[in-house]
């Protein structure tokens, strides 16, 4: 048995183990050049942009006295691709080939690419941008992974709610105020819709200008053919929630498993309806929760009493898309944001319905702003023609389009609108006057930026409540202590 | 060790090289990498820094969810495991029986294994809803009220446990049990059959005790993959409702990926790792007691 022989066996394993142990470390090495470096957006613009909007996302008031602090790289240096305030517009290269990370959704990214190859490439020496779709849970850690590996995107899609705030702060972003004056776009940029362009402000800096925005569920569907049976009119836009519940519950019928309403009960669902109640999430420093005030409450106990004694709503577990349930005629009232009135257009066949909004018995107005950006990356090495196709995006002519073909979140300028090419329809046209007649704010975002993790915790916090697996005020109370330690958290 | 063995050994090398060599270039890089982060505030886009033990400190004392999450996940670990292996045992029998059409059973019995999983969960979504699910509807004409599968706490667990024994019986494990079956040497059976034995002593002589090393391998493989289930959980209830599939793992990829809490998440997954190898020490060493090798 030759103890020589198994000895020169394991050596050789030993061996090609070392071999590869050695390699293993070179890749390693090679891989980790690009990584922790966190330039950071500002970093980006030689000369720090003013503050106008920082109101519009709360800072802590240390760190808001703080500006050339907050904008300060933690390792790295200025991205070597990035313009500054003196730098004039690189002619872009012939062909150059961009990538934009995008979430999911078939139709718009349809009308990007034709956007792309039609207009944007032809002006452009024939650049082309390969938009890649992910499911929206997967959205930060294909922007984290590609960031690490030193492959960022050039075009980052951000909506001001989630992961905006966290990817700002760690530098993923590029600032683009120097850009917006270079090419004098500020003029354009004030015809927004206010609130909707100071969703991209990040401690002063201006990250991005919303392709879309969207004033939340304030927007109410309902069977018109089924209130009319019960000779129920909506007309009075300062009806109360007494009302709201007295028309869910003569519209329900438990036997038939037809429910009254469905009210979202996702993070934009809670804004809005804590809102309409008078409340908030969080304070106006964004360091504080507000889920524990009597206005939050209400609007919990509201939710509670509508699944659990008066039967007039489902679970929200149970139904998290109200569409095919409403076009069968299982549900009779939701809030939604008003531009999904297009999919119901499709969607619903043997019945007619309307559109009116929710009560609203705060001081404020209905609603909390969302909006969509594609936001440029801070290590993009094609900054300017990443920032022509933006400003492509931006245009009256495909924020209309998009409202057309791709059933998408409008452009918030009164112009696009309100263009008579994107009235597609009487109920559409509703929602969009009220939106601008009265603006909401924007939805509350933690002055630390951990808005996705908050926006969670929150989502799952009240399950127990509707569950009835906790008395309600214990519910309240946990959720409330669980968002005041996220709160508390290190910047994100 | 002859010369034929030293080909044998090299050319067994040769074979395994590829896994070693992707071991070592993909796997244990990272696994060091991930240690390391455990110790450190890391978020992927800042350098890490160094706070020593302080994340597994704060996973055992100031996390309020590892507990809940950890006991999310016995209590599926517990009530799969079993199911699975026990279905898997019972599919293979019945796939070794000799009956027409043996191989179409066995191909459409594996298929529901190499179905995607993103999209066979949507479909047991769609199965599962309450009011407008083919389940419910199913059990309403036999005048059934059938529950909230995915959206009652009560029942969220063994909804996912129902979409896991749909997706396992009848995949590897069953294939293993059906390749042990057939190894089994045919004259142990007759030479008992000439002595008189009934199929249950058959079973209970010769079957289980010969079939018993492919079972520990299904059971440690099966509470090793059920202990980081993930999947059905994230795209089906994202934990929910109520906590209830709020599992060990969806913990850890929310604070990766929700918090940005990549250093954490590394200690997360080093304590997982400890977990399942203390089951499965404590596995090997059970098995000394009913794991019956032939050869010895």
């Amino acid at each position: 048995m030759a103890w020589s022989d198994r000895r020169l066996t394991r050596r050789s394993f030993v061996g090609a183990g070392l071999v590869g142990l050695g390699a293993s470390v070179l890749l390693q090495a090679c891989g980790g050049a690009a990584p922790p470096t966190a330039a950071p957006a500002a970093a980006a613009t030689a000369v720090p942009a003013k503050p106008t909007t920082a109101a519009a996302v709360p800072t802590k008031p240390s760190e808001a006295a703080k500006p050339a602090e907050a904008t300060k790289p933690a390792t790295a240096p200025a991205p070597t691709g990035a313009p500054t305030a003196a730098a004039p517009a690189q002619k872009p290269a012939a062909g150059a080939a961009m990538r934009a990370l995008w979430v999911s959704q078939p139709a718009l990214i349809k009308n990007l690419e034709t956007y792309t190859q039609t207009k944007f490439g032809p002006k452009n020496g024939g650049a082309t941008m390969s938009i890649e779709a992910a499911p929206p849970e997967e959205f930060p850690q294909k922007v984290l992974s590609s960031v690490a590996a030193g492959t960022p995107p050039d075009i980052i899609r951000n909506v001001n709610i989630e992961y905006f705030a966290q990817f700002a702060s760690n530098g993923i972003l590029l600032a683009i105020d120097d850009l917006i004056k270079r090419d004098n776009y500020k003029s354009y940029l004030d015809t927004f819709l206010p609130g909707t362009v100071e969703a991209f402000v990040f401690k002063g800096k201006q990250y991005g200008a919303p392709i879309g925005a969207h004033p939340s569920s304030f927007y109410l569907f309902y069977n018109k053919s089924a209130l009319d049976k019960k000779n129920i009119k909506l007309t009075n836009l300062g009806w109360k929630w007494a009302d709201y519940v007295d028309t869910a519950k003569a519209l329900s019928d438990a036997a038939n498993k037809v429910f009254g309403s469905w009210i979202r009960a996702n993070l934009e669902g809670y804004v809005v309806g804590v809102r309409a109640m008078g409340g908030d999430i969080l304070d106006e420093t964004g360091t504080k929760s507000q889920i524990s005030s009597e206005p939050a409450k209400r609007f919990w106990k509201l939710m509670d009493e509508m699944i659990n004694v008066h039967k007039a709503s489902p679970q929200p577990s149970d139904v998290a898309d109200w569409k095919p349930p409403f076009a069968a005629q299982k549900i009779m009232m939701a809030n939604d944001n008003g531009y999904r009135e297009s999919f119901l257009r499709d969607m619903v066949k043997d019945f007619q319905f309307d559109t009116f909004v929710i009560p609203n018995e705060g001081s404020g107005p209905r609603g909390a702003l969302v909006a969509d950006a594609a936001t440029i990356a801070a290590k993009s090495k094609n900054v300017d023609l990443a920032w022509e196709w933006n400003k492509g995006v931006l245009t009256k002519e495909e924020g209309i389009l998009r409202v057309q073909n791709a059933q998408y979140i409008p452009l918030p300028t009164q112009e696009a609108l309100l263009a008579k090419e994107a009235l597609v329809s009487p109920q559409y046209e509703f929602y969009v006057r009220q939106w601008i007649d009265k603006p909401p704010r924007s939805a509350p975002i933690p002055a630390n930026g951990r808005a996705t993790e908050m926006y969670t915790a929150l989502q799952k916090g009240f399950e127990p409540a509707w569950l009835r697996t906790k008395p309600l005020d214990a519910v309240v109370a946990e959720v409330d202590q669980a968002i005041q330690a996220i709160l508390g958290k290190s910047p994100a | 060790m002859g010369s034929l063995a030293k080909n044998e050994a090299r050319w067994g090398l040769l074979f395994i090289a590829p896994w070693i060599v992707g071991f070592l270039l993909f796997q244990l890089g990272p696994m060091i990498a991930s240690f390391y982060f455990s110790l450190t505030e890391y978020n992927v886009l800042r350098p890490p820094e160094w706070i020593g033990l302080a994340n597994y400190v704060r996973i055992v004392t100031a996390d309020p969810k590892f507990w809940p999450s950890l006991g999310v996940t016995a209590y599926y670990v517990a009530l799969s495991v079993p199911l699975t292996v026990g279905g898997a045992l019972l599919c293979a029998i019945l796939l070794n029986q000799k009956i027409k059409g043996r191989v179409v059973y066995r191909a459409l019995f594996f298929t529901p294994s190499i179905t995607p999983a993103v999209a066979a969960v949507l479909v047991w979504v769609w199965v599962l809803n309450p009011h407008y699910g083919v389940l419910n509807y199913l059990l309403s004409l036999a005048g059934i009220d059938g529950p909230s599968w995915l959206g009652d706490p009560r029942w969220a667990v063994p909804s996912l446990v129902m979409l896991r024994i749909w997706g396992a019986v009848g995949g590897t494990t069953a294939v293993i049990f059906l390749s042990a079956l057939q190894d089994i040497p045919r004259h142990l059976y007759e030479a008992a059959e000439v002595d008189g034995a009934t199929w249950w002593q058959l079973q209970q002589a010769i079957t289980v005790p010969l079939l018993t090393p492919a079972t520990f391998f299904a059971l440690v493989m099966g509470i090793i993959g059920s202990f980081q289930t993930f999947t059905a959980a994230f795209v089906a209830t994202q934990g929910g409702p109520a906590g209830a599939t709020y599992f060990y793992v969806l913990h850890l990829y929310n604070a990766a990926f929700v918090s940005f809490e990549m250093g954490y998440s590394s200690a997360l997954s080093w304590v997982l790792l400890v977990i399942l190898l203390a089951f499965t020490w404590l596995q090997i060493k059970g098995s000394e007691r009913w794991v019956h090798y032939g050869s010895g």
